[in-house]
């Protein structure tokens, strides 16, 4: 583990299908991000993905990176900067910003995101957690 | 996902049912949440999440525990439709096993309003049966300002 370190990114194209599985799943039923003719008096002008579907790859991305120790003690904070509308591709992307010894472990900071293939962040923040010495 | 309100909710917590603005220091009534292992796995299978490594783990993925905070924020304050989440944190306190039954509280910290929108920051916790902490953290949403 070092400073600069990427993480694996994961790619991902965001369905309608996907969005309203996911409203099933996590209970919400807000109609931006499936009712078509709501959405199109909204903010956005179209139906958005939920954020918290987005942020779910960055964590997918994480969990990959961490495995257990993400799961046990990662801490996240995030920002969504821009919609992203059902058909269009995101990509993760972090990387490890600082690393320190904390007791009998090192501590890991990282920044972390998604974005659309053009560059537009549609996730931005940062993550910590602590991983033990073994 | 099996959910439930506890019974016999205290009134204070309900007030969002008669107050009209989400004021600081509102109150949900906590819910009860059961992460059964059928949920997980479609949880897991619509945000493809690394499916093997939760699978073999018998852990439920992090993002899908802080979903259960916000399903319980969103019903609690029944935000309107039409909300927007700007910002999100969390943080873990240790693995969610499959099968485990958590319980959720939130309440309003702060409120503030610009142009035509009202922004709410919202501080939410799931706790496991006895209590202990499991994942905490925040939420920050924009409620359109006629609707809220």
């Amino acid at each position: 583990m070092y400073e600069g370190q990427t993480l694996p990114v994961i790619w991902k194209t965001v369905t309608q299908e996907q969005i309203n599985r996911y409203a099933h799943v996590s209970g919400d039923f807000n109609p931006l991000h499936l009712d078509a003719k709501f959405a199109q008096n909204g903010p956005f002008g179209r139906i958005v993905a939920h954020g918290m579907l987005t942020l779910a790859f960055v964590s997918e991305m994480l969990f990959g990176m961490f495995e257990r120790n993400w799961a046990e003690n990662g801490r996240l904070k995030t920002k969504f900067s821009a919609p992203v509308y059902p058909g269009e591709q995101v990509v993760t992307f972090g990387s490890v910003a600082a690393v320190e010894r904390y007791g009998e472990g090192i501590k890991v900071r990282c920044d972390v995101g998604c974005r659309k293939p053009d560059g537009q962040n549609v996730v931005i923040g940062e993550a910590w957690l602590t991983i033990p010495l073994e | 996902m099996f959910i439930r309100s506890l019974p016999g909710g205290d009134r204070r917590k309900q007030s969002r049912m008669i107050d009209k603005k989400l004021e600081p220091g509102i109150e949900i009534t906590p819910v009860v949440f059961e992460l059964d292992e059928s949920v997980v796995r479609e949880y897991i299978a619509v945000v493809g999440a690394t499916a093997q490594a939760h699978q073999l783990a018998q852990t439920v993925p992090t993002m899908a525990v802080a979903a259960l905070g916000m399903r319980a924020v969103l019903q609690g304050l029944s935000l309107p439709h039409g909300t927007i989440h700007l910002g999100h944190e969390h943080t873990s306190n240790r693995a969610v096993q499959v099968g485990e039954r958590l319980t959720c509280n939130a309440k309003v910290i702060r409120r503030s309003e610009r142009g035509d929108g009202v922004f709410i920051v919202v501080e939410f916790g799931l706790s496991s049966n006895d209590g202990e902490p499991v994942v905490d953290g925040r939420a920050t949403v924009m409620t359109p300002k006629n609707d809220e």
